[in-house]
């Protein structure tokens, strides 16, 4: 334990922290109410305390001077006393003046003190109140396209019509995806019923199977490369399904599309139209050619 | 508010002045828009134009949802005696450890005083802070009384 200038880290002459005069509040203490203290509804506060916390004890300036300092009950006649006697009333009294002379000339302080910080609080808060901060000249001038980018929002937010349309290509979008997906599902259906023709189901199509892998009727893999390259181009033209898949021996099977043509009627009508155009060109060469006997 | 964007467009303007670049752009926003104003007014660089990610525009566009990806600011670096005129750029406040300050600190720190652990600024030195939603320099806000975090300074 350290002692003296030691506990001031060695330094002399540092004065002790300034004694309260009034322990106690001389005026009734103000308290503002804040919602963070205290307990909070429907919480119960133990037993034999108080739910709020209670104010401090005033003892007014008045009451202070009255408890400490009691006047004499009687007064002696100063005549009566001897030097020594008098000195001693004298004193006691001139004791009890000053004594009360300097509580109220604290309480006078401590008011002055208050006053002061109120005002000074209100200076404040008026100094902040009237400034009005000016821009300068320059800035005021150079810069109005970049202040008044930063006045409105940075960016234009779409419009009803703009969302409407958006929503309208989002939605096209994903029927189109969906329309594809189911297309891709027809066309691999269609392929799994033709390649089911291929399928070995029974032992007679088994042995059939066997004998054309690995009999005497085994096409060799140069005439297998040959045939391949058609059907595939035959594929990649008109959307035909399973030439490239089931070999050489097979034909090509119609796709979807042309399928969907069957279908439709499209084909028939295609068909009618090569059909008339073929007459319309025949008739046409055969008119050619007798006017050209005529007039030969 | 990011003060990691803040960050980036720092430490991106102290490489490309070590480079010698011309010009550089820095994403578009509102708190990058405010800075590059006051580098503007303070005369650390030299132009600011509003661009895409292919330099800046001929003509001007129209900032909209759809556009707004590739929206750049683009920025006029200022050099002198083949010399940047930016020689740091770094923040003060991070986001590990944000410094707020009073307003009457803030009037220290524009006075030249040492604030907590913020050093006292040098002549010519820009620091920018922000109060509320505006970005203010630093004799900006102790002018007008005000408090808040002081986000960078610059050299």
């Amino acid at each position: 334990m350290t002692k003296g200038a030691r506990v001031f880290g060695g330094k002399s002459g540092v004065l002790p922290e300034v004694r309260q005069i009034f322990k106690q509040p001389i005026k009734p203490v103000v308290r503002h109410a804040n919602p963070n203290v205290g307990y909070a509804e429907g919480v119960e506060h133990p037993k034999g305390t108080s739910r709020e916390q209670p104010l401090p004890k005033v003892r007014t300036v008045g009451d202070l001077i009255k408890d400490t300092m009691k006047n004499p009950k009687s007064v002696p006649q100063l005549s009566t006393l001897n030097e020594q006697q008098k000195e001693k009333v004298t004193k006691a009294a001139l004791r009890r003046k000053y004594y009360a002379d300097s509580l109220h000339r604290e309480e006078k302080r401590l008011e002055y003190v208050e006053k002061r910080t109120i005002e000074r609080e209100d200076e404040e808060k008026r100094i902040k109140e009237n400034i009005t901060y000016e821009e300068s000249e320059s800035a005021r001038l150079t810069l109005p396209t970049i202040n008044k980018l930063l006045e409105g929002p940075l960016m234009r937010e779409r419009t009803e019509e703009e969302k409407q349309i958006l929503q309208a290509k989002r939605q096209a979008n994903r029927l189109q995806n969906e329309l594809r997906g189911k297309e891709n599902r027809a066309t691999d259906l269609l392929e799994l019923y033709y390649a089911a023709d291929n399928f070995i189901t029974t032992e007679a199509d088994l042995k059939a199977a066997i004998e054309d892998a690995f009999g005497a009727k085994r096409i060799s893999t140069e005439f297998q490369a040959q045939r391949t390259y058609s059907p595939k181009l035959l594929d990649a033209l008109f959307g035909t399904i399973g030439a490239t898949k089931s070999g050489a021996d097979s034909s090509s099977k119609p796709g979807l599309a042309q399928v969907e043509e069957q279908i439709t009627g499209d084909r028939h009508e295609f068909e009618q139209r090569v059909a008339d155009a073929h007459d319309r060109a025949v008739n046409k060469e055969r008119e050619e050619s007798l006017r050209d006997l005529k007039a030969n | 508010m990011s003060l990691v964007k803040l960050a980036n467009v720092a430490a991106h303007l102290q490489n490309v002045t070590r480079v010698h670049l011309s010009r550089t752009s820095i994403p578009y926003t509102r708190l990058h828009l405010q800075v590059a104003s006051h580098l503007y007014k303070q005369g650390f660089i030299t132009s600011i134009q509003r661009g895409s990610l292919t330099g800046p525009d001929a003509t001007p566009v129209e900032v909209t949802p759809d556009n707004i990806s590739t929206r750049r600011l683009w920025l006029g670096l200022k050099y002198r005696d083949s010399k940047s005129v930016i020689s740091k750029f770094q923040l003060v406040s991070k986001p590990s450890c944000r410094i707020k300050v009073s307003p009457e600190q803030m009037k220290e720190l524009a006075n030249g005083k040492s604030v907590r652990q913020i050093r006292p600024i040098q002549p010519s030195e820009l620091v920018l802070v922000k109060t509320g939603n505006e970005i203010l320099e630093l004799g900006e806000a102790a002018a007008q009384h005000k408090g808040g975090e002081v986000l960078c300074r610059i050299i």
